[in-house]
């Protein structure tokens, strides 16, 4: 066997790892209790029922034990974090009236151009606060609702009363209730009966401060025949200690709607990334998650798909790249409730360098449903001999008129597809990048042109010099 | 007879309970020491809680209300005929032209061993297995697999007090072309069973094992703790299949680990024809280089029976292969758990690994579970699986129908092609004819649903 030549990636490359002077308006103490989360709630001025949902789902957290499945949660320390704080007095509603530091960050992001260029609306999350929020006009003409969460809580309350938390219960899992006791900012989405909204919204999620955890919430509602497609990006400065990323995402798609949501999670190689994602979906609605992982320490995320009504159908997308010191647990979770319903799971990984990547999934077809049809679709790639590949897929099917399919397969780069790139001229790493590219594609190409462009070149740094 | 039931988590078994059960059973020092061993691990470990990955969606309570410490050192009688066994029994005992050797278990309380003189008496030893404890072979192979997951208290415990069990072993070099036929009869009166399969090929040698449970009319044990130890020499091959035609009370755990050494072949059959609760855990560990298996299984599931395979494809060595295809038919209210996990250890550089599962469900009321996994880590491998889930192909019904034939033999027609292939890996016509006869007696007892 070849000598190993040490890989090294990731961490030099994080483009993102700058980071800006820690200046807050407010900074609550390390740690979560009662007082915590009661403060947070205050100096949000929140209602009541607000309150009280964020202090039943503090105790629904302490009393859930931690999950002993997926990656190694052992080594965070709840207590050496901050759960809250707020880098700015006011919200910028252009670009100019942000404090000048929050702005050169996401200058670097490259956000201001891309709105611009491209977006329908954008939202800058920096810490605990959404700090930047724009809709174009047209849109806000239609009726379409583009906030951040906690605006939406104070502008919409009867709107958001009525679908917060109803997808995403307190209880649904441990970080679900922790990110449900001291949730802070987030989109707000909602798009109104037959409304297209043909250009992306999106919105940037930026961790800056050191032991920080960031636990926005993001609530989209699509009402009958619409459609609306989010993109959200997420970055981090790297720090010696760990932070914590505990988002939960909540989408209801009405009666013939359509949502598409993408991600390109890119956090710093010391984020511990615990997402709980979940739409449910109507009759003859569509969702697709399309989802590519390549940051964070340890990422645990599985987009749901609750299909409910007949007719209903569900996309799952996903791209994987586990490099160094990471470990991508990642997946898809399809819950067919109805007849008639249909959805589909593309999950592509790579491991490299000591990375673990694995795919965890759930299909689970409940009494009643028939005429449904699933199929899973999961490959990976493992690039050296110390890395690791997983598929943890989980079928339970209680109907009989069902079809359903489940693939996977390992393997490591074919021999004969890199020897046919180099007698044609590229060097090796090139070789390798282009066929990982190529293995990427059929997810890539469903992302907006410019974060395939950002993937690839992602997925290209964390390559370089990774020949072994 | 007393029997000590093992419901209270918190059980401890004396040291002194299984000495003296060996002390009966009149065994050499060894096996006392490696019983003794077991009963420690067995205090060491706790009940699985059912919530563990290998038991999710199977009721361990079923398992642990049904065991009991076996008391009764009671060794297996030399039968005189055939004819001391239940009719299930004698039905299945293949002719004599189509076997190289039989030995039929009852229990712990009748055996009937039959091998024709034209086999040389070096060739093999077939026999129970309190009677092979002077063999080298039995001392050396005896409780010598680790299997992947580790040993379950269940295990331990087997090991600790097993009360029944067989022995094969086929000496070096030799080539049995003929089926050896092993019936197991689960006759008991009352006390659980613990039956320990020790099968040992020698370097080179070739056989074929019909390996068949097979319920008793009316009489049943509460539960039978089973394990199956499998070595395989350099350069020897196995073909071994594996009947179960349980009755609807058995309660059944059983954990079947084949080791393979350098160049060996394995082809295993399982065919799951009956039963009412099994748990049954599979393996093939590639140890060396060069191995290779093929495991196959085949399950028809109906009435409210429950089945729970967890399969072992363990890559150890560099440049081993294994191809695992299991296949199933559920019908009325049963349920079937498949969980197979493909293992590629960093030392397993170019594995071939293949897993399938494949269920038809003819009924709304069955239940399929199915994880295929892979655990991968070694890159230079190519591993694939799938798993689907369908009824009757409406197309093929109507195919079938627009050439004449009724839906009735239209369905059946095709619920026999989706087996067939299976059956047709049964190593005797005559066992391929009595899976053929359960299979349709399964399909005609269907409730429509």
């Amino acid at each position: 066997m070849a000598e190993q030549i040490p890989v090294n990636l990731g961490i030099d490359h994080y483009k993102y790892g700058f980071k800006d002077p820690e200046k807050y308006v407010f900074k609550a103490k390390k740690g979560l209790s009662k007082e915590i989360v009661e403060e947070i709630s205050y100096l949000k001025g929140e209602p009541e029922w607000m309150r009280d949902f964020r202090l039943r789902a503090l105790e629904i957290f302490m009393k859930k034990p931690m999950p002993t499945w997926g990656v190694d949660l052992s080594t965070i320390d709840f207590d050496d974090i901050y759960y809250y704080i707020k880098p700015t007095e006011k919200k910028g509603r252009t670009w100019d009236d942000l404090p000048e530091d929050i702005k050169k960050t996401f200058d670097r992001l490259g956000i201001p151009e891309a709105e611009q260029k491209f977006l329908g609306g954008v939202g800058a999350q920096y810490e605990s606060e959404v700090v930047y929020h724009s809709l174009r006009k047209d849109l806000e003409k239609q009726g379409v609702i583009f906030l951040d969460t906690d605006t939406a809580l104070r502008e919409y309350p009867e709107l958001f009363k009525k679908y917060f938390g109803t997808v995403v219960p307190p209880g649904d899992n441990k970080f679900a209730a922790l990110n449900s006791a001291v949730w802070s900012g987030g989109s707000f989405i909602y798009v109104p009966e037959g409304v297209h909204v043909d250009i992306p919204l999106q919105a940037y999620f930026r961790i800056n401060a050191k032991n920080m955890g960031q636990f926005e919430r993001t609530l989209i509602i699509a009402d009958k025949g619409s459609y609306v497609h989010y993109v959200e990006g997420c970055t981090a400065p790297i720090y010696s200690s760990d932070s914590l990323h505990a988002a939960v995402v909540e989408i209801i798609v009405h009666e013939g709607a359509r949502v598409r949501y993408s991600t390109v999670q890119n956090w710093s190689m010391n984020v511990y990334n615990l997402v709980t994602k979940r739409a449910v979906v109507y009759r003859d609605a569509t969702m697709e998650w399309v989802d590519g992982n390549l940051g964070s320490k340890a990422t645990m995320k599985y987009p749901a798909v609750f299909l409910m009504e007949p007719g209903a159908r569900g996309e799952i997308l996903s791209i994987a790249f586990a490099g160094k010191g990471q470990h991508q647990d990642a997946g898809a979770k399809v819950i067919h409730f109805a007849p008639y319903t249909t959805s589909q799971v593309i999950s592509k990984s790579i491991s490299q360098g000591g990375g673990r990547s694995s795919y965890r999934g759930l299909l689970q077809v409940k009494e009643n449903a028939h005429h449904v049809k699933a199929s899973v679709r999961c490959d990976a790639l493992i690039l050296d001999d110390t890395s690791r590949s997983d598929t943890y897929p989980y079928m339970d099917i209680k109907a009989k008129d069902v079809t359903i399919g489940h693939e996977a397969t390992v393997s490591k780069i074919g021999e004969e597809q890199l020897f046919y790139l180099m007698s044609r001229g590229l060097d090796e790493n090139e070789a390798m990048a282009l066929i990982v590219r190529g293995f990427i594609e059929p997810v890539v190409k469903e992302l907006p042109m410019e974060y395939a462009v950002e993937l690839n070149r992602l997925i290209e740094l964390q390559m370089e010099g990774s020949i072994g | 007879m007393e029997h000590t039931t093992l419901i209270s988590t918190d059980l401890s078994i004396p040291a002194q309970q299984v000495l003296h059960f060996s002390e009966e059973r009149v065994e050499p020092g060894w096996l006392r020491t490696r019983r003794v061993e077991a009963l420690a691990l067995f205090e060491k470990t706790a009940w699985p809680t059912g919530k563990e990955e290998t038991w999710r969606h199977s009721n361990v309570r079923t398992f642990l209300k049904a065991l009991q410490i076996p008391q009764q050192a009671r060794m297996p009688q030399q039968a005189r005929s055939i004819r001391q066994f239940s009719p299930a029994i004698q039905n299945a005992v293949l002719p004599e032209e189509e076997r190289s050797a039989l030995l039929i278990l009852s229990g712990n309380h009748f055996t009937f061993v039959d091998i024709p003189g034209r086999i040389s008496e070096n060739a093999f030893l077939l026999t129970d297995l309190a009677s092979a404890l002077d063999r080298p072979e039995v001392k050396e192979h005896l409780f010598r697999t680790e299997p992947l997951a580790g040993l379950s208290r269940f295990e331990w415990l087997h090991r600790a007090f097993w009360n029944t069990g067989i022995f094969l072993y086929v000496s070096d070099g030799t080539a049995i072309e003929k089926p050896i036929q092993i019936l197991f009869e689960n006759r008991s009166d009352g006390e659980v069973l613990f039956p320990h399969l020790l099968f040992v090929l020698g370097k080179g040698s070739q056989a074929k094992i019909i390996l068949e449970w097979v319920s008793p009319d009316g009489k049943t044990g509460p539960l039978n703790l089973g394990e199956i130890e499998v070595f395989l020499g350099t350069d020897s091959e196995l073909e071994l299949a594996n009947l179960n035609r349980w009755n609807h009370q058995s309660a059944v755990y059983q954990t079947q680990v084949v080791s393979l050494s350098r160049n060996s072949r394995l082809r295993w059959l399982t065919a799951f024809l009956g039963g009412g609760n099994l748990m049954i855990n599979q393996e093939i560990r590639l140890l060396e280089e060069h191995s290779q298996a093929e495991m196959q299984g085949l399950y028809y599931i109906s009435g409210n029976e429950h089945v729970h395979m967890n399969t072992y494809q363990n890559h150890v060595a560099n440049r081993t292969r294994s191809n695992l295809l299991y296949k199933g038919i559920l019908q009325d209210t049963a349920s079937a758990v498949y969980r197979g996990l493909i293992k590629v250890h960093r030392s397993a550089q170019q594995t071939d690994a293949y897993q399938a599962n494949r269920n038809l469900m003819l009924s709304s009321q069955a239940h399929v579970n199915s994880m295929p996994i892979l655990e991968i880590e070694a890159n230079d491998v190519r591993c694939t699986h799938g798993a689907t889930m369908g009824k009757i192909d409406e197309d093929q019904v109507f195919y079938l129908q627009s050439r004449g034939l009724s839906r009735h033999e239209a369905e059946k027609l095709i619920v026999d092609g989706f087996v067939e292939e299976l059956i047709q890996a049964l190593p005797a016509e005559a066992v391929r004819e009595r899976v053929r006869m359960e299979l349709e007696r399964k399909y005609e007892a269907r409730e429509q649903g």
